[in-house]
């Protein structure tokens, strides 16, 4: 179980503690998700913040309500949503940075889709855009800076690589991470039930597919 | 009564806000919903309808609309007049658009947003558990240009209401912001830390709904990033370029700078209409008196509008 206590945050309608563990931080953010006591759960790299209504529940109440939650979580334990299959096509137009990212990795450019299928991901958190995933590889992956220059543009679905973190890019927008490729799926859809196509916790496998299949899948 | 109203100029960034997204935080969509919903609600409150009807945002500069059928409108907030086809109306009441007329909203003079109501709202679906337009995405609504129309919900027309003097507070650009420490807080030295509570800061040009720049003594936290963590409306972040900035309704839901502050939710309308230029002072409170803070504001304005949430 956590100690929340010493380390725990509280504001004047959300509170939030450090949790170190992935598997435990998930486990809690579902189980947290279920609660009426909290109006929204916010998984963070480590920690997990949780807001609740003051006309509801005074602060002093709110940190004992979460704390007492928290401790019936112990660590270790695995994640049990299933495996969503990403299909990314790595064309040179949608990884303008396929050269400089297989330079940081070491490999050859052409060996990225077969490297990046056989690392194991998972959704350590969402945040940025609705729907954007951080997937983080379980293997030890050197890592890559940020662009010195964001882009302006970065298109929906590029698939944006910082090493052992991967990021998935639901909408149009300005971003900064070295792209290697785009998804034809939608990642993020409002009127979808559940909007966002990947959740934290969520375990993906990487799949290439050529140009011919995904403009096939975006049709 | 239903029919259409048409954008004939939607000014500087013109939306539909409502009630906020709900409960989508852990899928990193935030509620966005009106900057500062007091407003919104008070012209709400003209027309008759609920304090959290969608209505329309504008920002800064003035707006026109067209009706094509009659409709009780009423507009509150930074805005304080406009016309209808040339005939000057007031904000803070109801007012009659004829069909065919339109109806001008003048540019504001200090504050940043208007809200419009239309008595029995627009045709508009809920989304997400909201009626609001989250703009960075487009998702709800999208920002309102000329030749944009919405439909008007059908609805009888309302009593002619004006706001009671005692609820129009007037929106001036030198606010005091109550907050309580952020997480974070203990990254700035005690120097720092003193002049973030004492010296007021200046809200600079980068100001939008998703937050505004602050300037003033410079604020270098140590060290200067988190792991990215949780940040809500109103939390105070301290990026190394030494300029604090302050979170509106459509910041994303994590950061990864060093979180100094949050300001309380009784405050957090105001943020909502500071405008580049506008002084602003931070006053540390305990989440107990934040509490407190809330619950007079509640009590204060559910006098005139018993259903308003903050």
């Amino acid at each position: 179980m956590t100690d929340a206590s010493k380390d725990t945050y509280l504001a004047d309608d959300w509170i939030s503690t450090p949790i170190a563990d992935r598997a435990m931080r998930l486990a809690a953010a579902d189980a947290l998700c279920r609660h009426s006591d909290w109006t929204e759960v916010v998984a963070g790299l480590d920690s997990l913040a949780v807001q609740f209504d003051p006309e509801r529940t005074d602060p002093a109440t709110a940190r004992l309500l979460f704390q007492r939650q928290l401790g019936g979580f112990e660590s270790g334990s695995e994640a049990t949503a299933k495996t969503v299959t990403i299909p990314v096509c790595y064309d040179e137009d949608f990884g303008p940075d396929l050269n400089h990212v297989a330079d940081r990795l070491k490999i050859d450019a052409d060996d990225i889709p077969a490297w990046h299928a056989a690392q194991r991901w998972t959704v350590d958190m969402l945040g940025f855009q609705p729907g954007f995933a951080y997937c983080r590889a379980d293997g030890d992956v050197p890592d890559i800076a940020r662009l010195d220059q964001p882009r302006q543009t970065v298109p929906a679905g590029s698939v944006g690589l910082l090493g052992g973190l991967c990021g998935l890019y639901p909408f149009e927008g300005p971003g900064g991470w070295p792209l290697i490729g785009r998804t034809p799926l939608q990642l993020f859809d409002p009127v979808r039930e559940p909007a966002s196509l990947l959740a934290a916790g969520t375990p993906i496998r990487f799949e290439a597919i050529d140009r011919a299949r995904f403009e096939e899948l975006t049709a | 009564m239903s029919g259409q109203m048409h954008i004939l100029d939607g000014g500087l960034q013109t939306s539909v806000q409502g009630k906020p997204m709900a409960g989508q935080r852990h899928i990193a969509l935030p509620g966005a919903g009106p900057a500062d919903p007091i407003s919104l609600a008070l012209a709400n409150w003209c027309v008759g309808n609920a304090p959290d009807m969608a209505g329309l945002e504008i920002t800064l500069s003035a707006v026109s609309l067209h009706f094509d059928h009659p409709a009780t409108i009423a507009f509150c907030g930074a805005a304080t007049s406009g016309d209808i086809d040339g005939t000057p109306i007031e904000a803070g009441q109801s007012h009659v658009v004829p069909a065919g007329a339109a109806l001008r909203v003048h540019g504001a003079r200090s504050g940043v947003r208007s809200y419009i109501a239309v008595a029995g709202g627009f045709g508009l679906p809920e989304m997400l558990g909201g009626t609001s337009a989250y703009l960075p995405a487009a998702v709800g609504g999208h920002i309102l240009r000329a030749g944009d129309s919405l439909p008007l919900r059908a609805s009888a027309l309302p009593d002619q209401r004006t706001v009671p003097h005692p609820y129009r507070a007037p929106i001036t650009d030198e606010v005091a912001l109550h907050c309580v420490a952020g997480p974070e807080l203990d990254r700035l030295d005690q120097g720092q830390r003193r002049a973030f509570f004492s010296e007021a800061f200046i809200i600079g040009q980068r100001a939008n709904r998703i937050g505004c720049e602050l300037s003033g003594p410079a604020l270098h936290a140590s060290p200067g990033d988190i792991a990215s963590a949780a940040v809500f409306p109103g939390t105070v972040q301290a990026p190394p370029s030494g300029n604090p900035f302050l979170l509106g309704v459509d910041a994303q839901t994590t950061g990864g700078y060093p979180r100094i502050a949050q300001i309380i939710r009784a405050d957090r309308p105001s943020i909502g209409q500071l405008r580049p230029g506008s002084r602003v002072r931070f006053i540390e409170v305990t989440p107990a008196r934040a509490h407190e803070l809330l619950r007079r504001k509640l009590l204060l304005w559910r006098s005139l509008m018993p259903q308003l949430t903050l």
